[in-house]
């Protein structure tokens, strides 16, 4: 199996079947919260379909098609009180991404309760978790049973929008970055949200997650734009 | 036309000449003879004279407004001529207004009815109508029914009921405004009444007479103006009451060096304590809540119960309840003492001060005269006031304060122009009222004083705004109004806009306050431990340290309106807990103190002379300014002072390399010019820097800086430019931007009667300002939050006069280096940074963070 790590997203290639995946979505983010829902056309999800070009761009360069597309849920951020307008801008969002690969494919999220309801069930895959060979890919809110079995090697998940601040004397930034880590027998790759909203530095927070994972423990990488790895090796040794 | 002139006061008779027998009456009935203010005012008021009066704090002022109205509406009474209509608006921007006009209106009004009554007089009645934002709709609701002829209301308002069709029927033979307090109307609210104003005498048929109250305030050609806008006489009243202002300066203990001793500070108290028994009511005042608070507690602390209940605490974060309560207490003279930071400066009478202490330097000559004001209210007792200082830079600070005060002399006040959030506003409403011209709009804005230069080019694109042509729905920034190019014509639309408007209205940003949560030790997770300013936040990153209520915490991080923070460190402050309330020194004031050092200078080497010239310089006791020579004798001893024609720059190497500038000029003056520098220096090397601002100077630190290059690159014609990229990405932009948004309704505090909290304002407009940057860099409410961070936060026009003068040669630099922070540097030093200047990108900080942090990893 190789992952490669694609701006905020990675791409694995296992026994000839190319799987991009995506983590948290949040459309409509800059909504919430706002007197009212206007059409979805705003910053945010210009800057998500403009990532999502740049990232099937590379991905496709040498005309190698995608199997799959796993979109690892919380795809509309406050799903509802959604407008007509918004339901046709999203359903036309991931048709358009159906149409980049075989099969679509999303793992429910905490955010997603009204989203059966919109996707056309023929075309996309909604799912609680989705297994492909050893790989487990999930939204991490929720524990299955079936996901603990002994064949299952990884757990590919989003959920908690991981970021780290870096700082020094005089200069503090943040950046969105993958954990990885073990957990019992698994190896956990955490995806940080694909959404412009900012993350919280994943030391500020509990990671919510039904286990208890020693994220201290985990690996912290940093993706540039150039897709330059920066392995900063255990969260704990970073101040 | 456009005349301003000061005039002389009228004759006791010839004020009694114009008054009807039974105001004459009631007035000798009350009084013994006119106030020196009245016989400046009332005579010409009722003669329809504009008039701008200014006279000190004490003075009769209100009655002086009314008396000559009052003469005339009580005239068309008997006649029974008096119409249905408003004779006269009384503006003041102090809420809690209805004592004052009991006092001076209602009461008065009963009075002579009284007497016409007695003699058999029939009168009409003379109604009044309060109308402030606590005026509940039934009141509102009597007002249309039973038009009041005198309409008390505020800045705020007064805007609202304009653009009621009912109340301008009622408006349109206005014949008298008054504007009280203007002094304190130097703002953008200021700017904002200026064209409600045009509004007003626009919408009447006869031209109102226009009537300015002020306290102590400069220049007053420049507040006639702004008073009566542009091609209208005004006729000055500067009125000298012959009250003399009894001030003097202290510090506790032998010589002022044992008073910057922590153990001395006890006996400060004792001082305190003495001037409370002497007097029978005294105001502290601290400038800063925490002072505030502290003060108190210290006085009961070294004198237990003895203050129980007869002290009280005023501040401006106190609930609006707690500071009534106080008024009351104080009113009735049930406190010994109140102890305020700035809040009660200005306004409503607060019964007998007999004398008022400054703790801590006023920062400016009219507001020191203001607080000073606030004792011996009455007609004929002096203000008399204390300044206790601890340090020797108040010391100076202070002595010079009192100089200017004893002469005279006060510093300019600067009214804003041109601000394009409150036109947004103002233009909104004027299209509620009807469908105007385009060129009839233009030619009334520009009758204010505040926007008499207004380009064509800020106009229209203001109204593009509003109309929504820079595409911002889909950020819900919907139009307000429509703007037919081709009939030039305006007006609103929606059918909610009244409704938007009045619930939106002001000019006064809301300032949101952040909860302090203990995050860490865990067994006392979720506990909140109190509040600071939103603007305090906005300078803390993760790990600094500040004191809250005495206590020291470390910045964790914050969440929408909450800060995390762990308790138990015991670390110093990374942060003066100060900063968001300072007081900026006025410019005014440091070139003068600037001026002082420098004749001292001329005169160190004789004692006995440069003490002589201290105590007549600035009117002190022989121990003040032999207190003052010392100082100054011992600073020449180490390095050259700086003064108001020279610089003197020190470099020294501490964990970074520190370019501090000892350069008097007030904060404001070196906010614009730390920036600029700092800008520069991050330029040339494209790495961060910070920087460190007080009224002293300013300290600009990095890696590496190259202050000569540094030097060079900022010239005074390029400043501008500079400033405008040095501050484009830091908070202080946006933070301005989010008020700008909010006057200028681009957010909505309140739609559809909800309210929206400042939490969501401020996440909503950082939204915004991304998608105005994507749309233009030259939208016109983002350019209006940077005039206000370059002219209303900083000083961009006196900081280019230094620079120019740097040029010239005239202010002359001085370089020099030292091993580390010298004394008169080390206050600076020790605040701390104040704010950073960004240069580094995201990916090479990164690279070079990964490669610092391998390294830190490998060396274990």
């Amino acid at each position: 199996m190789k992952i490669k790590y694609i701006g905020k997203s990675i791409l694995i290639e296992k026994e000839g079947e190319r799987i991009l995946v995506i983590g948290d979505l949040h459309i409509g983010y800059e909504e919430a919260g706002n007197f009212s829902s206007g059409i979805i056309n705003n910053s945010i999800y210009i800057q998500i379909k403009k990532d999502l070009e740049g990232i099937l761009k590379k991905v496709k360069k040498k005309s190698e098609k995608i199997n799959k597309i796993i979109l690892l849920g919380d795809i509309k951020h406050g799903f509802s009180d959604m407008e007509k307008s918004e339901r046709f801008e999203i359903i036309n969002f991931l048709d358009s991404l159906k149409k980049k690969c075989e099969e679509l494919i999303i793992t429910r999220g905490n955010h997603d309760n009204f989203l059966s309801n919109v996707i056309n069930k023929e075309k996309i895959k909604l799912v609680d978790y989705y297994i492909f060979k050893d790989i487990c890919f999930l939204h991490g809110d929720r524990d299955f049973a079936d996901i603990n079995d002994k064949k299952i090697k990884y757990w590919i998940m989003g959920h908690v929008h991981p970021c780290i601040t870096l700082q020094d004397d005089n200069k503090s930034e943040k950046y969105k970055c993958f954990l990885e880590g073990k957990f019992k027998d698994k190896n956990i790759i955490i995806l940080p949200s694909f959404c412009d909203k900012g993350g919280i530095d994943i030391r500020e927070r509990e990671a919510r997650y039904p286990w208890k994972l020693k994220i201290n423990e985990f690996n912290v990488k940093i993706i540039s734009d150039e897709d330059e790895i920066f392995d900063f090796g255990k969260l704990k040794k970073i101040n | 036309m456009d005349e301003i002139k000061y005039i002389e006061s009228n004759k006791s008779q010839e004020v009694q000449d114009i008054l009807n027998p039974i105001v004459k009456e009631w007035f000798f009935s009350r009084f013994r003879d006119f106030s020196l203010t009245q016989l400046y005012g009332v005579k010409n008021i009722y003669d329809r004279k504009n008039i701008l009066i200014s006279a000190p704090t004490g003075g009769t002022k209100t009655l002086t407004a009314f008396l000559g109205i009052l003469n005339y509406l009580v005239e068309l009474s008997i006649k029974n001529e008096l119409e249905n209509k408003i004779y006269a608006v009384y503006v003041s921007p102090l809420k809690a207004l209805s004592n004052d006009i009991f006092v001076n209106l209602i009461t008065p009004l009963e009075q002579i009815r009284e007497l016409a009554e007695k003699k058999g007089i029939k009168m009409q009645e003379i109604r009044v109508g309060l109308r402030t934002g606590d005026t509940t709709t039934a009141e509102r609701a009597k007002h249309a029914r039973k038009i009041p002829h005198i309409y008390v209301t505020t800045p705020e308002s007064l805007a609202i009921i304009l653009t009621t069709e009912k109340f301008i029927e009622n408006i349109n033979a206005l014949e008298f405004i008054i504007v009280d307090e203007i002094h304190a109307l130097t703002s953008k609210r200021g700017v904002y009444l200026s064209l409600t104003l045009e509004r007003l005498s626009h919408f009447s048929k006869i031209e109102p007479v226009r009537v300015g109250l002020s306290a102590t305030i400069s220049p007053l050609e420049e507040i006639a103006r702004f008073l009566v806008g542009n091609g209208r006489d005004c006729l000055i009243a500067k009125v000298k009451l012959d009250k003399k202002i009894e001030i003097n300066i202290d510090f506790p203990g032998e010589n002022i060096i044992e008073s910057e001793n922590l153990e001395n500070q006890k006996k400060l108290y004792s001082i305190l304590d003495e001037l409370i028994e002497k007097n029978r009511t005294t105001l502290i005042f601290t400038n800063t809540r925490a002072a505030t608070e502290r003060i108190i507690h210290y006085l009961d602390m070294h004198f237990p119960g003895k203050y129980e209940g007869r002290i009280g605490a005023h501040h401006s974060s106190m609930s609006k309840e707690k500071r009534f309560e106080i008024e009351e207490r104080l009113r009735k003279g049930e406190l010994k003492v109140v102890v305020s930071s700035t809040s009660l400066e200005l306004g409503i009478d607060i019964g007998s001060i007999d004398l008022v202490v400054l703790l801590k330097s006023p920062k400016s000559v009219s507001r020191a005269l203001q607080r000073i004001g606030r004792a011996g209210h009455k007609l004929h007792d002096n203000p008399r006031g204390e300044f206790i200082v601890l340090d020797r830079d108040d010391l100076v600070e202070c002595s010079i304060l009192m100089k200017e005060m004893i002469e005279g002399k006060i510093d300019k006040a600067e009214i804003p122009k041109n601000c394009l959030d409150v036109l947004a506003q103002q233009i909104y409403g004027m299209a509620i009222n009807k469908i105007w011209d385009e060129s009839e709009m233009l030619t009334l804005i520009r009758k204010s004083y505040c926007y008499t230069q207004l380009s064509n080019e800020d106009f229209y694109d203001v109204l593009s705004y509003l109309a929504g042509e820079y595409a911002l729905e889909h950020r819900n920034v919907y139009a307000k109004i429509w703007y037919d190019q081709k009939t030039k014509q305006i007006g609103k639309k929606g059918k909610l806009a009244r409704v938007i408007y009045m619930t939106n209205i002001g000019t006064i940003p809301e300032e949101g306050f952040i909860t302090v949560v203990i995050q860490d030790p865990a067994e006392k997770r979720g506990q909140s431990v109190g509040k600071i300013d939103e603007s305090f936040l906005e300078r803390m990153k993760r790990g600094d340290i500040f004191a809250l209520g005495g206590i020291k915490y470390q910045y964790l991080f914050s969440r929408g309106m909450k800060a995390y923070v762990k308790a138990g460190v015991t670390k110093n402050p990374t942060i003066p807990s100060w900063f968001s309330e300072q007081l900026p020194l006025s410019f005014d004031v440091a070139l003068e103190i600037g001026r002082f050092r420098r004749l001292i200078k001329e005169r160190i080497g004789n004692r006995k002379d440069a003490i002589a010239f201290i105590e007549s310089h600035i009117h002190c006791k022989e121990n003040i300014a032999k207190e003052i020579y010392e100082y100054f004798r011992e600073q020449d001893k180490f390095c050259k002072i700086a003064d108001d024609k020279n610089i003197i720059i020190e470099k020294f190497k501490q964990d970074k390399e520190y370019v501090l500038f000892h350069s008097l000029y007030g904060r404001r003056v070196n906010d614009a010019l730390a920036r600029a520098y700092a800008f520069a220096a991050a330029r040339l090397k494209y790495r961060d820097i910070e920087i460190g601002v007080n009224d002293n100077g300013f300290f600009i630190s990095g890696k590496e800086i190259d202050e000569k290059k540094m030097l060079n690159f900022v010239r005074s014609n390029k400043l501008n430019e500079i400033l405008k990229e040095a501050v484009e990405r830091t908070e202080i932009l946006a933070r301005r931007f989010r008020h700008c948004a909010a006057r200028s309704l681009m957010i909505l505090r309140n739609y559809k009667g909800r309210e929206k909290s400042v939490g969501k304002q401020q996440m909503h407009s950082g939204f915004l300002l991304l998608a105005v940057k994507k749309i233009s860099n030259e939208f016109p409410i983002l350019r209006e939050a940077r005039r206000e961070v370059f002219e209303d936060l900083m000083d961009i026009k006196n900081a280019k006069k230094v620079l120019e003068q740097m040029e010239k040669g005239d202010i002359k630099i001085k370089l020099i280096r030292t091993p580390f922070v010298s004394p008169f540097g080390l206050n600076l030093y020790l605040e701390g940074k104040s704010d950073i200047i960004k240069m580094e990108d995201r990916a090479n900080f990164l690279k070079r963070m990964h490669g610092m942090h391998l390294k830190a990893i490998e060396g274990k």
